[in-house]
């Protein structure tokens, strides 16, 4: 019925325009009949009218004025007249009337033919209703005898004559009737049709609203009933679709319903065994499983262990039985994969007597790894609905697991790093506590040395000052050595101390802005005493250099470093050079040209207590503090101390600073003594 | 002539500023422990205290702040010099902290103590 449209339905009968054409022609036709008809009868009342009043009229001859009433184009009528006229007058022999339409009529005998009527025709006149006689007479030449005019108005000679009859307006009266007829006949059978369109719109077209007849119009009417139909068979099979629609939306709802209580169940516990408990009983219940295991890959391994089982009464059969259901892992694709049949001698069926015909192999993928394995098995066969729900359901069960696994391995490393943390925490308690305990004991040493030098060096000095009498010159020099000695002893404790300090970073800064070259000059001019044996004095080289540090320790450092510069330096020269850095800090090259150190001696030159040879140790008087405590200043003042040397040729030391002393001088003790630790 | 305590247990330390002490022509008051320096301060009114920090019976910060707290004006207002081996970051502070005018860290040589004590009797 749908689709396939016939042509021949389609095209509608031809009755009722045919009526109409005919109608229409019919009263055309008698419409013209009847004006001819009409027209008829009025030529002929006009003519007999003529007659008579040309009877009447008092025309004696053609010289005369015609005025005859006539029509216009009756030729007849003219002849008429124009015979009339050469019968009464004698004179004339012929009358020729020349016609507007360019025609002549030709009354009596023309004895000189056409010719004598030469000059006689007057042409058509502008004047429609008359017309100019020329007359030939007998006596004569040519001559203009008059004109005919019409003279009589039209209603006057129907006035005066009886009615001819009149047939168009009885005509022009029926053809009106009948249109209206029709008109009235269309207009209903119209209402009809919109009737039929109501009740075809409110979807009960009933027998009332049927249409009889061939017309067009019934035509219509049938082919709208027929659509009707068409249509509301369309609509029931729409209906029935949108009901199968509704059935897989309501199953569809249902399967996110189990699917969520499930997911539901994945969120809450964050331990292995809880979550799979928890889950896999659910889970085998949304599928109307009868049994539902859970198997798990071994962290770090591609092997599986059952975690949890549904259904099953020993645990124990778990693994066999996967082994014996002989599946390659590798190959499972991600969607549900139906197996074979589980008979009775399998593993998992020691307690069962009816096989289990459904059995299904659910993986559970996770970026590309086999996070797991969930084997569904029934009595009954899997159906497409169930499969989609395995489906369904594999992704969340596979991230809940992924998941597990991460927290799990999040849960360890916290542990671990706990562990770490406390291990770290009573590492630097106990070295916190060294630390407090070193300080305790520099700080007795400090006391316990200074009070005896006390002691000392008052003593002497008092003696010295003849306090207790007096003093041989012999007696006075021995006690000034003694006196140096001492101070040389407490200049030891002092850098002792400092060594001290400066490893647990308690070494006090005064920093201010300072010519770094001022304070090499003043140090230079401090030393200048301890060449007064040596062949050269100490060179300070450079321009003034402004730099934030604090200038004592840069002094200290020079002192240290000129000293042993001097110490080692017999002969040749000892100098300073002050440049600027590209940074904006201060180099001070301390070059001598002394003994030098052997390559593998140069870092160990800055190591506390340490003489580079045992050997030279005896030469040359000091512990071996000097070095390791300036270096450790230059780091306290942000820069650095560094060393070239050629043996036997002679030493440079660097003293690097920054142009604004940097956070190193703040070091905390705990720093300090981590640095060192490390 | 000004008179100076000077609270001090070292035998040798002790004789060796009382002695730079009294050539300088200072009147000396010596007590051997902090708990002897309290006994006779109030009794001697000193121009001066000198106060060694590490002593036996009462410490030389506790001597130090008790004679700050003390009723009489004269005594609490005495001028208190810290004389001591405590060398080490912080233990000038810890002396001004008890109450102490000035620090004084040994070892110290006579002539260098006798232009400080001159310059604080003076001032006094």
């Amino acid at each position: 019925m749908q689709g396939h449209v016939n042509r021949r339905d389609l095209r509608p009968p031809v009755r009722l325009s045919v009526v109409m054409l005919s109608c229409g022609l019919a009263f055309a036709s008698a419409l013209l009949l009847a004006i001819r008809h009409d027209d008829d009868a009025y030529a002929e009342a006009s003519r007999t009218l003529l007659v008579r009043e040309l009877a009447d009229a008092q025309i004696h001859t053609a010289t005369e004025l015609l005025r005859v009433p006539m029509a216009i184009g009756d030729e007849d009528l003219v002849r008429l007249v124009a015979d009339g006229l050469v019968e009464r007058d004698p004179m004339l022999v012929a009358l020729r009337v020349d016609l507007p339409d360019g025609t002549s009529i030709v009354s009596g005998e023309s004895s000189s033919g056409s010719e004598a009527f030469v000059g006689h025709v007057l042409g058509p006149s502008a004047d429609v209703e008359g017309m100019l006689l020329g007359a030939q007479t007998r006596a004569g030449p040519l001559r203009r005898v008059g004109q005919i005019e019409v003279h009589v108005a039209l209603p006057a000679i129907v006035s005066t004559m009886p009615a001819p009859p009149r047939v168009v307006p009885w005509v022009v009266g029926l053809g009106i009737a009948g249109a209206l007829g029709l008109l009235l006949w269309l207009r209903s059978r119209l209402r009809k049709l919109v009737e039929l369109a109501a009740a075809v719109a409110q979807g009960s077209p009933t027998a009332s609203t049927r249409m009889r007849g061939g017309d067009e119009i019934a035509w219509a009417a049938r082919r709208v009933r027929g659509a009707t139909r068409v249509v509301a068979k369309h609509v029931e099979e729409v209906e029935g679709r949108n009901a199968d629609l509704l059935r897989d939306v309501v199953l569809k709802e249902d399967r996110l319903q189990r699917i969520a209580a499930v997911a539901a169940t994945l969120v809450a516990p964050l331990q292995e065994q809880t979550l799979l408990r928890d889950v896999v009983g659910p889970l085998a219940e949304e599928c109307g499983a009868g049994i539902a295991l859970m198997f798990v890959t071994t962290t770090g391994s591609h092997a599986l262990h059952c975690e949890a089982a549904h259904g099953l009464e020993r645990i124990e059969h778990c693994e066999p039985g996967l082994v014996a259901l002989g599946l390659d892992l590798e190959a499972l694709p991600d969607s549900p994969t139906l197996l074979h049949a589980l008979e009775t001698d399998h593993p998992w069926m020691r307690d069962r007597k009816v096989p289990l015909s459904g059995v299904a192999a659910l993986p559970l993928r996770f970026g590309g790894h086999l996070e797991g394995l969930v084997v569904f098995g029934r009595r009954e066969p899997w159906t497409g609905t169930d499969l989609e729900f395995m489906a369904d359901i594999a992704p969340p069960l596979a991230i809940a697991l992924a998941n597990l696994r991460a927290y799990e391995a999040s849960v360890a490393l916290t542990y671990a790093l706990e562990q770490r943390n406390d291990e770290l925490v009573r590492q630097r308690d106990r070295l916190e506590e060294v630390d407090r305990l070193r300080a305790q004991f520099v700080a007795n040493i400090s006391h316990e040395l200074r009070t005896p030098l006390n002691a000392i060096i008052g003593y002497t000095e008092l003696v010295v000052d003849e306090c207790f009498g007096p003093v041989t010159e012999k007696q006075q020099s021995s006690l000034e050595s003694v006196l140096e000695a001492s101070h040389h002893l407490l200049h030891l404790v002092n850098q002792v101390l400092d060594l001290s300090r400066a490893e647990v970073g308690e070494l006090a800064l005064e920093v201010r802005e300072c010519d770094v070259l001022r304070v090499a000059r003043d140090t230079a001019a401090l030393l200048q005493p301890l060449t007064r044996d040596r062949p050269y004095k100490i060179v300070v080289r450079g321009t003034e250099q402004r730099i934030q540090t604090d200038p004592e320790r840069v002094h200290q450092i020079l002192t240290n470093l000129l000293n042993n510069a001097i110490k080692f330096t017999n002969k040749g020269s000892v100098a300073v050079n002050v440049v600027p850095r590209p940074d904006g800090g201060v180099a001070l090259h301390v070059e001598d040209t002394g003994i030098g150190i052997d390559p593998s001696h140069m870092e160990l030159v800055f190591e506390e207590f340490r003489q580079v040879d045992g050997s030279t140790t005896r030469t040359h008087d000091g512990v071996g503090l000097g070095l390791a405590i300036s270096r450790r200043l230059a780091t306290a003042l942000g820069g650095s101390l560094s060393v070239s040397s050629t043996l036997g040729r002679g030493s440079t030391f660097t003293l690097s600073l920054p142009a604004v002393v940097g956070a190193r001088a703040d070091l905390e003790p705990a720093q300090g003594a981590l640095s060192r630790a490390s | 002539m000004k008179k100076i305590l000077l609270v001090e247990d070292n035998l040798h330390n002790r004789t060796v500023f009382e002695t730079a002490l009294r050539s300088h022509g200072y009147d000396l008051l010596i007590a051997e422990d902090g708990e002897r320096a309290l006994q006779v301060v109030g009794t001697y009114l000193p121009d001066l205290v000198l106060l060694d920090l590490s002593l036996p019976k009462v410490d030389g910060w506790t001597v130090a702040r008790t004679i700050r707290a003390n009723a009489n004006p004269q005594v609490s207002s005495l001028p208190i010099v810290a004389l001591t081996a405590h060398a080490m970051k912080g233990d000038r502070e810890r002396a001004l902290e008890a109450g102490c005018n000035d620090y004084i860290s040994k070892p110290v040589s006579p002539r260098q103590l006798a232009r400080t004590v001159a310059a604080m009797v003076k001032a006094a």
